[in-house]
């Protein structure tokens, strides 16, 4: 037990046998994190030349479904069916954005969003659109667009029926980027069909869609970036690498904390750079990985 | 911790305006990958902006303190430079 102690003091309390500096806080260590970090670096860019992994984001469209029929429940509205021809729309204009280089709901070449879902076979009544840039969480996502007023419209408008989500990976201007779409619509021409589904929210609307033909959400259907994304991510690296820099932020923190503490308490005078400018570097930083983790919307 | 608060009192008084000058560059951080949400590129930039400020701040601090030391500016460069790599994977994952 006092060994224990004695290499935990080691290595975060200053004392003699550490020069009066925490062994964590010392030039080697520091080195060996850089080193470290340095390989994580180049260890990512190799697995991506190396064409293992695409883009990867925790963002999938069953997790979006899931928070935007919550969303709608929480405001008491029934939930929207999920549509693969409205998913279809999604994923043709996610991809026409990526080939198009463009990040708006209408193309440079003047296509409207409307064009993508009549194209995929949707005939709507009324239909609308919500698009994401650079999120990293589906969480994050829906709440972006819950925080926007006219996005918020969309989400809990009580005519829609259907949805439909695409996440792509790609490149867009120059830099590799997640988009999302996520596509609203009610039919126009009802198509009268047995209703097999169970959830009485459903049961309401006498208007039964091409999707209530099949009125069990599949999830695994409705994934249609993995169905056709050459990019496709084996591994989720980013919300890794999150964890890993809040981790190593706080260790940090946590280190300086103590040192600055017990170098005053003891009065410990040494040559060493200011440990108050150190935490308040770190704790900038820790806002904008908060920052970065977060994308951006377009009205 | 109350004495902890009490060390963290006197040495920000101490150097006030160092420390307000290292919290505005923060804040300009903060509201440059605020407002650059989307642009990893320019993100980056930023971000390396404010390391290198970070440095120069750590030397231009130490000088005023009378304590410059070349140990010194290699803990402001290790540091900075270790954040700046961890945080570009999550820029460029």
């Amino acid at each position: 037990m006092k060994e224990i102690q004695s290499f935990f003091h080691h290595f975060f309390i200053p004392k003699e046998s550490n020069n009066y500096k925490p062994k964590v806080l010392q030039l080697d260590f520091l080195s060996f994190y850089l080193i470290i970090a340095l390989i994580f670096t180049v260890a990512v860019k190799q697995i991506k030349t190396g064409a293992v992994l695409g883009f990867a984001t925790d963002i999938t469209t069953t997790k979006l479904y899931e928070l935007t029929n919550e969303q709608r429940a929480k405001n008491g509205l029934p939930p929207l069916k999920y549509n693969e021809k409205l998913a279809l729309a999604a994923q043709n204009k996610a991809k026409n954005m990526f080939s198009q280089g463009y990040w708006a709901h209408f193309a440079p070449d003047g296509t409207t969003p409307w064009s993508f879902i009549l194209g995929s076979g949707y005939q709507y009544s009324v239909a609308g659109e919500n698009l994401a840039k650079g999120f990293y969480f589906s969480d994050k996502v829906v709440d972006a667009w819950m925080n926007s007023p006219s996005h918020r419209e969309n989400l809990l408008r009580d005519n829609y029926q259907d949805v439909g989500f695409a996440v792509e990976n790609g490149n867009l201007g120059g830099h590799e980027t997640t988009l999302v779409v996520q596509m609203f619509g009610a039919p126009l021409t009802p198509v009268v069909a047995e209703d097999k589904s169970p959830q009485p929210q459903v049961t309401q609307a006498p208007i039964v869609t091409q999707a209530a033909q099949n009125p069990y959400y599949q999830p695994q259907n409705a994934v249609l970036a993995k169905k056709s994304t050459p990019t496709e991510p084996k591994f989720n690296l980013f919300p890794a690498f999150f964890n890993l820099n809040i981790i190593f932020l706080a260790f940090l923190a946590l280190a300086l904390v103590l040192d600055f503490y017990i170098t005053k308490r003891m009065n410990i005078l040494r040559v060493s750079g200011k440990n108050i400018a150190h935490l308040l570097f770190l704790g900038f930083v820790f806002i904008g990985i908060m920052i970065i983790s977060k994308g951006g919307i377009i009205q | 911790m109350h004495s902890f608060f009490y060390y963290l009192k006197k040495e920000l008084s101490t150097h006030a305006f160092d420390y307000s000058l290292f919290a505005f560059s923060g804040i300009l951080f903060l509201v440059a990958m605020s407002a650059l949400t989307g642009k990893p590129f320019l993100q980056t930039l930023a971000l390396l902006l404010y390391i290198a400020f970070y440095i120069i701040w750590g030397m231009y601090h130490h000088v005023v303190d009378g304590s410059l030391h070349l140990k010194v500016m290699i803990e402001y460069i290790l540091i900075g430079f270790t954040v700046f790599f961890l945080i570009k994977i999550l820029l460029f994952p």
